[in-house]
């Protein structure tokens, strides 16, 4: 770790995009650094897709480069990011609808038949957790985008509901209330992908 | 909606023992009774615990190169959004605007005048020009008209204010290099610095990745 990099480990987000307010270009790289991963997994669940969830990413900084003024510190920085990288993502899931109506013989991702076994995956733990998944990912694509944000905020980058509320915009019980459907729904489609399974495996056999 | 649905209903928020101690009672005690329903509880735990085991996705090993061609190819095409800190990208209308009334102001003013050399309509762009160059963002639309200018026309706008933007400009455009430049001697992007900093440059960047 070099010398800056140690610095700027220790600074908060808000100290760092102060300071690359204030023309520190270093700020910028820890803060890419500190929420490049984060968002990239986010944006993944999100869109099921890696090209498209890296380049969402990769907008995301681009818009925090550009308007880094936009930025008061009335928000944590966090929930800016998010809400950046949240609209991205459901722009992106707009624009592949759009394609999906315009070209119908272009399958879309959630279409796509899932390779229940990974080759790279040896052990039976291994093949079970790559089956699971793949099984619950197909449920999150399932869920619609309000939905889908909720569930992955909360269980998947484990926001706190305060936080979520305001990336949403909308109030604290809401979000509360969101998110216990979305788990709902998401259970529901799970025990539903779950029998289809269970079907296609006893019709193989 | 019968017993059970309704009690499925709070699976997830007797995990988090988020009910009312009175409905978290109800709850267990139907539980004790319905085999469904525990299986059904059961299974909200698991996905609970399932999502937060979902392995963490990570940016690919080139994520920084391909931003920091992005950056560089939009700091160097977009010189209108490199005024310095201070002077937001909202201002750059307004400052065309006051360009504007001091054209207007200039052509009104020789009218006035000079009412016999009263400029025509190619005589105006040219002023049009003229006034706007230097301001950034219109040379381009001004250069066409410029061929067609006949005769030399007096700049109504203040050189002041034309000066003040183009250095402005300037000062803003050198700092950013300066910047980058010392950036990509010390930092942890992975970039080389080659000044092929275009469109190509992020192509070949994101070709090596997919
Ligand atoms: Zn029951």
């Amino acid at each position: 770790m070099s010398l800056k990099e140690q610095k700027t480990a220790e600074l908060s987000d808000e100290e760092l995009i102060h300071r690359f307010q204030d023309g520190d270009i270093y700020a910028f790289d820890a803060i890419v650094n500190r929420y490049k991963d984060q968002l990239l997994n986010f944006a993944y669940r999100f869109l099921n897709n890696p090209e498209e969830a890296e380049d969402v990413v990769q907008e995301t900084f681009l818009r925090i480069f550009r308007n880094k003024h936009a930025y008061r510190e009335i928000a944590k920085f966090s929930t800016w990011v998010y809400t950046i990288a949240g609209n991205l993502a459901k722009t992106e899931l707009r624009k592949r609808k759009r394609r999906k109506y315009l070209y119908l013989s272009d399958m879309g991702y959630d279409d796509k038949e899932y390779e229940i076994v990974d080759p790279s995956a040896n052990t039976e733990k291994e093949v079970e957790s790559v089956f699971q998944e793949k099984i619950i990912q197909r449920a999150i694509d399932e869920l619609p985008p309000r939905f889908r944000q909720v569930i992955l905020l909360v269980e998947i980058q484990e926001l706190p509901y305060e936080e979520v509320s305001k990336i949403m915009r909308v109030p604290l019980g809401t979000v509360k209330s969101r998110v216990n459907r979305a788990r709902q729904k998401l259970q529901a489609k799970l025990s539903d992908i779950m029998e289809r399974e269970k079907k296609n495996q006893t019709a193989r056999s | 909606m019968n017993l059970c649905d309704r009690m499925k209903k709070n699976a997830f928020l007797y995990h988090e023992k988020a009910l009312e101690p009175s409905m978290a009672a109800r709850v267990q005690e139907h539980l004790d009774q319905c085999e469904t329903c525990r299986n059904h509880f059961q299974q909200a735990l698991l996905l609970k615990k399932a999502l937060k085991e979902l392995p963490r996705r990570r940016t690919s090993p080139d994520f920084n190169a391909v931003l920091r061609a992005r950056l560089r190819t939009e700091t160097y095409r977009k010189p209108l959004f490199s005024f310095p800190a201070g002077v937001g990208v909202w201002q750059v209308p307004a400052y065309a605007g006051l360009a504007l009334i001091f054209v207007a102001l200039g052509a009104v003013l020789q009218r006035n005048w000079n009412p016999s050399v009263m400029p025509s309509l190619t005589d105006r762009s040219a002023v049009v020009q003229t006034a706007s160059q230097p301001a950034a963002g219109a040379a381009p639309f001004a250069a066409g008209r410029a061929s067609i200018r006949r005769a030399p026309v007096k700049n109504y706008v203040d050189p002041g204010t034309v000066a003040n933007m183009s250095q402005w400009a300037q000062q803003s455009k050198k700092r950013t290099q300066t910047t980058l430049a010392r950036y990509d001697e010390d930092s942890t992007w992975q970039m080389s610095r080659t000044p092929n900093t275009d469109r190509s440059l992020v192509r070949e960047v994101r070709q090596v990745r997919f």
